[in-house]
């Protein structure tokens, strides 16, 4: 399989669908794994980091997913296509920039990816759309159990799972969910949020990394803590009482939106519409956050029935990507779509070629203009 | 808050230098922090956690009574110093051999606890997993395993004390493989 194969749609975990999904976009769970009898990667030799490689491959590539499984040799990869799989998180950053031989193991829906030779020798990772972290951590710990029939994981009785960073020492298991935010930063409350997060001893990140969150919405909120806690009773605690807590402050804070600033919340999204539309040159920040007032318009209609004449005409945009009922009205799906497809590297792979930024924005705003016409 | 350095972007880098006694902050968002080349780790915030907590941690002695007995791990080499400067260990015994000094930082890293409660690899002996098992228990997973074996101890039938009693030494007993 080759990555166009994937490149010109986006991922299950991107969709739009499942529960919560107008706030809570995606679920991911992720375990760090280290084999019994090697050091760790940064100490290993390349000869090692080799013997590893090919061991965890053969390995994860004869697992039953119940889905086509294919191997990508990320030390190969030209730096385009490690790009990709970073915008398509099917690859760490980290993983990416580092040097050896290592690879990542893709599942062809992309729920299950396994990074090999990251920071530690094996980084599975489970990803579904929505507020799913109970299947979640079903399905890795499935995996995680199918892995280990055939290797001996680095494990004391003391401190379990051993990371090659103490940070992630126990469980080593990282439970993250990605939530849209954007009332909250409309409503100038998107510093409560952040403090509530920290107070609950969480990680917070943008869609890619640090700063990313000021320009798409999207924040990424995950356990520090991974001794001393069972990786159900993490689970648990985010579906009970983090996840809930969170979406609660946006959904108040869209609310308030309606009751008290819909002048403002109609502007923003009026304003989107229109430079999307109508826009010749668009870069990647722009685009995402212009998208991300869009994807709020949407989600308002359908959940809250909220109407504004920017909600209403949004509403009233034909989707350009429904497939067989090409008549349905503007989706979610679709604005995710623009949003990853519109990506640097996204746009470069589909387009055959590396594009400069200029070309790449001309690019962008050609495609975005076509998804978000107006039919005559 | 904006970037000191573009004066466009939202500053999400935070440097604080103290010199002589002053303080000196920086705010810079990610842009141009990679351009100054100091954001080019993402493990920036890891490596500056450990570094602090093994620069700023009491001596072994004034901790636990007692010291790590070696300065390099004799299975990979590794010493503590490199922790600072890598983010990770060198191999999966540097847990035992340098377990005092490590302690602490374990402990901050993870709200206080030192003790794994959770899943348990197949593979391991019995009484490992009955251990781990053990520290799950409520009110006994977070911290020292001894304080695990106080709570059985209180709650337990004595043949079940006796078998956690005798299950203690095993969190001596070294890593799998």
């Amino acid at each position: 399989m080759k990555l166009t194969d994937i490149s010109n749609d986006i991922n299950d975990w991107f969709s739009g669908s499942g529960p919560l999904a107008d706030i809570v976009v995606s679920s991911r769970i992720r375990l760090a794994r280290n084999l019994a009898g090697h050091k760790f990667l940064h100490s290993c030799s390349i000869e090692e980091k080799s013997k590893i490689l090919e061991q965890l491959k053969a390995v994860l590539m004869s697992l039953d997913l119940g889905d086509e499984v294919f191997y990508f040799s990320v030390d190969q990869a030209p730096a385009l296509s490690r790009s990709f799989l970073v915008e398509r998180h099917l690859i760490s950053r980290h993983h990416a920039m580092a040097k050896g031989p290592r690879g990542v193991v893709i599942a062809r829906r992309e729920f299950f990816t396994a990074m090999i030779n990251e920071e530690d020798h094996l980084r599975l990772q489970v990803l579904m759309p929505g507020c799913q972290l109970s299947a979640c951590v079903e399905q890795i710990d499935r995996i995680d159990n199918d892995v280990e029939k055939h290797v001996d994981y680095a494990f004391n009785p003391r401190f379990g799972y051993l990371t090659a960073c103490p940070t992630n020492l126990g469980t080593g298991i990282r439970v993250s969910v990605m939530l849209h935010m954007p009332a909250l930063k409309m409503t100038g409350q998107i510093e409560k949020f952040l403090a509530a997060a920290k107070d609950m001893n969480l990680a917070v990140r943008g869609l890619f990394g640090e700063g990313s969150e000021a320009t798409s919405d999207l924040y990424q909120i995950s356990n520090q803590v991974t001794l001393g806690v069972s990786e159900r009773s993490i689970v648990s605690n985010f579906e009970s009482s983090i996840i809930p807590e969170m979406v609660e402050y946006e959904k108040i804070a869209r609310r308030q939106l309606l009751a008290k600033q819909v002048d403002i919340l109609d502007d923003k999204i009026a304003r989107a519409t229109a430079l999307l539309q109508n826009a010749n040159l668009i870069s990647s920040q722009e685009a995402l956050s212009l998208l991300s007032h869009l994807r709020l318009g949407l989600n308002m209609r359908e959940h809250m029935q909220a109407s504004t004449p920017a909600i209403d005409r949004l509403c009233a945009l034909k989707n350009q990507n429904a497939g067989a009922d090409p008549d349905r009205g503007l989706s979610i799906r679709t604005i995710n779509r623009l949003f990853m497809l519109t990506l640097p590297a996204h746009l470069q792979l589909n387009y055959g070629k590396s594009l400069d930024a200029a070309h790449r924005d001309a690019l962008r705003a050609k495609i975005i203009r076509q998804a978000l016409h107006q039919p005559t | 808050m904006q970037c000191q350095v573009c004066n466009k972007r939202t500053a999400t880098i935070h440097l604080t230098e103290i010199t002589d006694g002053v303080r000196h902050e920086m705010h810079i968002c990610e842009q141009c922090a990679a351009e100054q080349g100091i954001a080019a780790q993402s493990q920036m915030s890891i490596n500056d956690l450990l570094s602090n907590l093994l620069a700023s941690q009491p001596s072994d002695d004034e901790l636990l009574g007692g010291g790590d007995e070696v300065s390099a791990c004799p299975n990979c080499g590794f010493t503590l110093d490199r922790l600072q400067k890598e983010g990770t260990l060198g191999c999966p015994h540097d847990y035992e051999v340098f377990q005092h000094s490590l302690l602490p930082l374990i402990q901050h890293a993870h709200n206080g606890s030192t003790t794994h409660c959770g899943k348990v690899p197949s593979k391991v002996p019995h009484d490992t997993k009955k251990l781990v098992e053990l520290s799950s228990l409520p009110g006994t997973g977070a911290g020292h395993p001894r304080r695990g074996l106080r709570a059985s101890r209180r709650t337990a039938r004595p043949d079940e004390a006796a078998g956690v009693a005798r299950d203690s030494t095993l969190w001596d007993a070294g890593v799998h493989g």
